[in-house]
């Protein structure tokens, strides 16, 4: 064979016909391969769907009108806002029949709060009167951080003589004054005159010169003017003292100057209170060691600065941004008049903190308390002889897990009302003492960084108020607002509330004794205390105590003051301003009621000043739900049968639209009204929709609606609700395929004719072979009388199906 | 060895005696050789494309409408097959009728084509649609 094809060739090898007869040949071989190549396939191709053709075969087996409705009423509510059930159930919305479900509305006015924008206004051109101490509190809360409002005395002042420069040239000792040891009247040095009072040293010589009674009671200023001169005392050998009413302080020590043998200016303006007394006094003490320790005093005088006092409160507020377009508008100011009532007097008693065994020694802790002691001694509080407070000298020292851990810098004396506050934390070892008074805020008065001790492993041998773990050392006096946190609160925190009363529920206060006539622990530790041997509740109180004067509110109208509050009460207090809101601008003063001869200087705590502009409003919102079916719904109606009971509510009712997951505010399942004017008016409102009625359920079948109802007004009324209720409905033609090919036919179109007219729908379903499935199509319409369907598949097949 | 012949083929050309006549000849043939073939692959090209396009033409009437109102017959055709076609002529028991011409229907198109002819009810009607290729869709159809 190989042979045969070699030698058919060489012939060809041998050929001198040239390549052009070969390329010829071979491209028509080609050719003629892709012709024939093509028409083979070509054919295949177009007898393979011919023959597919010829194989498909789909009958249309039935073709009826379907007119399937279906209705539900609700299965269940759900309240919405804060409307309320009144009565009826659910089933009573099955039918018209006056059998009511009610729910009642809440009120829903929008309301919006400004709070105090500035202290700074002065629309009368008047100054402001009185003090402020932290108008940022009026902004905020109410959160017991308060502004205290406190009077200032605008009176004139006047100063009245006491001593009227007493140069001792009269009898020895001048009326009134007194004298001890070794003081007398001499001629050989003097100021003024020919004589001075003068003390004599030597060794142990000691001696006071003495003031009469002074009455500084009604001083608000006191002021001290001698000469003196010091001819060899030695520091401390000659001090200047003066009587609080209880005890002698030392004030100035004159023996310490450098310039001696030669007169000396004293002149001193005194301010602190404790020496306002009935039995104020002044004297010169000496106690010398040496003959030459000679000292001087001459041209005494002493004067007050009293008398005419007049408190007065006058402090304008104004809010600059205020939406004075509400139908409501009001003025609330919450304020904290003062409800400390009393103290505890120990006179050799003391508390008992709950039954002693209460422990305060937390890692971390604040002790507070107010006291006033009749005595500069003893031991204010304690729970361990590691753990409490005494004195050392006029000095508070704290045992705080160890002994003398911190000592106070401050001296304190007796008849004054002292404010302590002891802070620790074992985690940063600081110890901190803070000490005010009932003219000064707390600040820091020591402070150990380097603190080491622990307190709270101590545990207790029995925790009491002034005294110490046992009623050791009771100490003598007036303690108040005994508190315990467990935290180190800061100074500013400490600051923000060491004067006034709280409520017992602050965070992280354990404890709180107001000690107001009882011993309750109004604190969460609800550790009740009790008395023990001398003891008594006192009206004399640090701080709080409630003001004896009516604090008014002004508002101003743009030419004068129009009084709106005579008197802040204690808590929230209300006050209609819409006629006087007339711009975004409103100013209001705080004035006291007795603004002429009132002695009493009064303050007030302001939490909050704000104002507030609502609209009245009531809303009932419902919402049901329901089951339907899954079927194919080409129309639904749902309707509902309501009445209120007041007229003219404004009622919207929404379909929920599940394909948009929402409920429409618009269109389909939207739907509103007002309703009859009169009350009690059953209305039935229903709304039909034939596009896309199956949006309105979901995959299950389930609907819901809601029905809201809101009117404008004070009057809160009810919704009826009779009967609500879903009719959904299938309208169309159902037509029935059969496939009794062995191919599956993709069916693309339907005509519907009859004489008149011959309609073709779009269809796109596939039957299987042997299957029978139906079509259902609510835009197809089977026209009466006689007519005839007929099915056309991709393939170009038709079926014919006759009716009539 | 394929080096070798290389060089013996180029050494044979150099030596060749024969002039440059029959080498032009050669190389004229070859050319209108290829040109010849290059007209025939086109021609080709094209018969073969109006072959497929012939043998894919597929049209089916879906409906046949002898519309009173318009006194028209309707007929609604769909294109089935993997070509476009255009009706070129409509015949009515083999008179040719006017139609809504140029009747055209792409790949899956369908549309009506409405023969102006007076119908008479009951009588029954051989329509033939003919494409531009030639293809016949026949049959007859009989007014309502």
């Amino acid at each position: 064979m190989l042979q045969a094809i070699t030698r058919r060739l060489k012939p060809f090898k041998r050929n001198r016909r040239g390549i052009s007869t070969v390329i010829v040949v071979m491209l028509s071989l080609v050719l003629i391969v892709i012709i024939v190549g093509n028409v083979f396939l070509w054919s295949y191709q177009m007898n393979q769907i011919d023959w597919e053709k010829m194989q498909e075969k789909v009958d249309i087996v039935n073709a009826q009108f379907v007119n399937d409705t279906w209705a539900q009423n609700p299965t269940a509510y759900a309240l919405r806002g804060s409307t309320s059930w009144v009565s009826g159930d659910i089933l009573d919305l099955a039918a018209d029949d006056d059998v009511y479900m009610t729910f009642r509305s809440y009120s829903s006015g929008t309301a919006s709060s400004y709070f105090v924008d500035n202290d700074l206004s002065n629309v009368d051109s008047s100054s402001d009167k009185g003090t402020q101490s932290n108008f940022t509190a009026q902004q905020y809360g109410p959160d017991s951080i308060y502004d205290t409002l406190t009077e200032e005395n605008t009176a004139a002042a006047s100063n009245v003589t006491l001593i009227n420069a007493e140069s001792f040239e009269g009898p020895w000792p001048p009326t009134g004054w007194s004298e001890t040891g070794a003081w007398n009247r001499e001629n050989n040095q003097a100021y003024a005159g020919i004589y001075s009072a003068d003390f004599d040293g030597g060794s142990g010589l000691a001696g006071v010169l003495t003031t009469p009674d002074l009455d500084t009671s009604d001083s608000t200023a006191i002021y001290v003017d001698f000469w003196y001169r010091d001819d060899g005392s030695e520091p401390g050998e000659f001090v200047l003292q003066y009587y609080d009413g209880f005890s002698w302080d030392t004030v100035s020590d004159l023996g310490a100057t450098l310039l001696e043998g030669q007169w000396l200016h004293y002149q001193e303006t005194v301010t602190d209170s404790q020496y306002f007394k009935s039995d104020f006094r002044i004297r010169w003490s000496t106690n010398t060691n040496y003959y030459n320790d000679v000292v001087y005093v001459d041209l005494v005088t002493v004067t007050k600065e009293t008398g005419q006092t007049n408190y007065e409160l006058d402090l304008e507020a104004q809010w600059t941004n205020v939406d004075y377009t509400q139908a409501n508008e009001e003025l609330s100011i919450y304020v904290n008049t003062g409800s400390n009532s009393h103290s505890l007097d120990a006179t050799g008693g003391y508390m008992l903190i709950g039954d002693g065994t209460p422990d305060w020694g937390s890692t971390t802790g604040t002790i507070s308390f107010w006291i006033q002691w009749d005595t500069v001694a003893n031991r204010p509080w304690g729970q361990h002889d590691n753990m409490e407070a005494r004195f050392s000298g006029t000095n508070l020292v704290l045992d705080w897990g160890g002994t003398s851990a911190l000592t106070s810098s401050t001296s304190f004396t007796a008849g004054r009302w002292y404010f302590i506050a002891i802070v620790w934390n074992q985690y940063t070892d600081d110890l901190y003492l803070y000490v005010g008074d009932q003219d000064n805020p707390p600040s820091l008065d020591a402070y150990n960084n380097a603190w080491t001790g622990t307190v709270s492993t101590l545990g207790v041998t029995q925790n009491n108020f002034m005294a110490s773990r046992g009623g050791l050392n009771p100490t003598d006096g007036h303690g108040d607002d005994l508190r315990y946190w467990d935290i180190d609160r800061s100074l500013a925190e400490i600051q923000s509330d060491y004067n006034v009363e709280l409520s017992g529920s602050e965070t992280n206060l354990r404890s709180y004794f107001k000690l107001n006539n009882n011993f309750d622990d109004a604190g969460p530790d609800n550790n009740d205390g009790s008395g023990v041997s001398g003891y008594s509740f006192s009206s004399d109180v640090p701080f709080g105590l409630s003001s004896t004067e009516n604090l008014r509110v002004d508002v101003w109208t743009g030419a004068a003051w129009q009084n709106i509050f005579t008197d802040l009460t204690n808590g929230w207090n209300n006050v209609s301003v819409s006629s006087y809101l007339t711009s975004s601008t409103f100013t209001i003063r705080f004035k006291g009621s007795a603004e002429t001869s009132d002695s009493i200087q009064d303050s007030w705590n302001i939490d909050v000043a704000l104002l507030r502009a609502w609209i009245d409003e009531y809303t009932t919102e419902v919402e049901f739900t329901g089951l339907s079916n899954v079927e194919e719904w080409t129309q639904l109606e749902w309707a509902t049968n309501v009445g209120w009971t007041t007229g003219s509510v404004n009622v919207a009712l929404q379909l929920y639209n599940f394909t948009l997951d929402g409920y429409p505010t618009s269109g389909n399942g939207y739907m509103t009204y007002t309703s009859d004017s009169s009350p009690n008016v059953d209305e039935t409102i229903s709304q039909t929709i034939s596009t896309n009625p199956t949006d309105f359920r979901n995959a299950t079948g389930y609907w819901k609606m809601k029905i809201k109802g809101t009117k404008t007004g004070t009057t809160q009324f009810d919704l009826n609700a009779d009967w609500i209720e879903i009719r959904e409905a299938r309208l169309g033609t159902l037509v029935t395929f059969e496939n009794r090919g062995s191919l599956t036919s993709h069916i693309v179109s339907l005509w519907v004719n009859n004489s008149t007219s011959h309609e073709r729908y779009r269809m796109n379903f596939f039957i299987a072979p042997g299957e029978t499935t139906s079509y259902f199509n609510n835009n197809i319409v089977l026209p009466a009388g006689t007519y005839m369907l007929k099915v056309s598949t991709e393939r170009g097949n038709t079926a014919v199906f006759s009716e009539g | 060895v394929r080096c070798k012949k290389l060089r013996r083929f180029v050494k044979r050309f150099l030596r060749d005696k024969r002039a440059i006549t029959p080498v032009l000849s050669h190389l004229l043939l070859t050319v209108v050789a290829v040109a010849i073939m290059s007209i025939a692959t086109s021609a080709t090209f094209v018969i073969t494309t109006n072959l497929r396009e012939t043998m894919g033409e597929r049209v089916i009437v879906e409906d046949v409408w002898f519309n009173s109102a318009a006194g028209t017959v309707d007929v609604y055709m769909r294109n089935v097959g993997k070509a476009d076609i255009q009706v070129s002529g409509v015949y009515v028991n083999h008179v040719g009728q006017s139609f809504n011409g140029p009747f055209h229907l792409e790949i899956n198109e369908h549309g009506w084509l409405r023969i102006a002819f007076s119908w008479s009810s009951g009588e029954a009607y051989y329509i033939d649609i003919v494409t531009t290729r030639g293809t016949h869709v026949a049959s007859y159809y009989k007014a309502p």
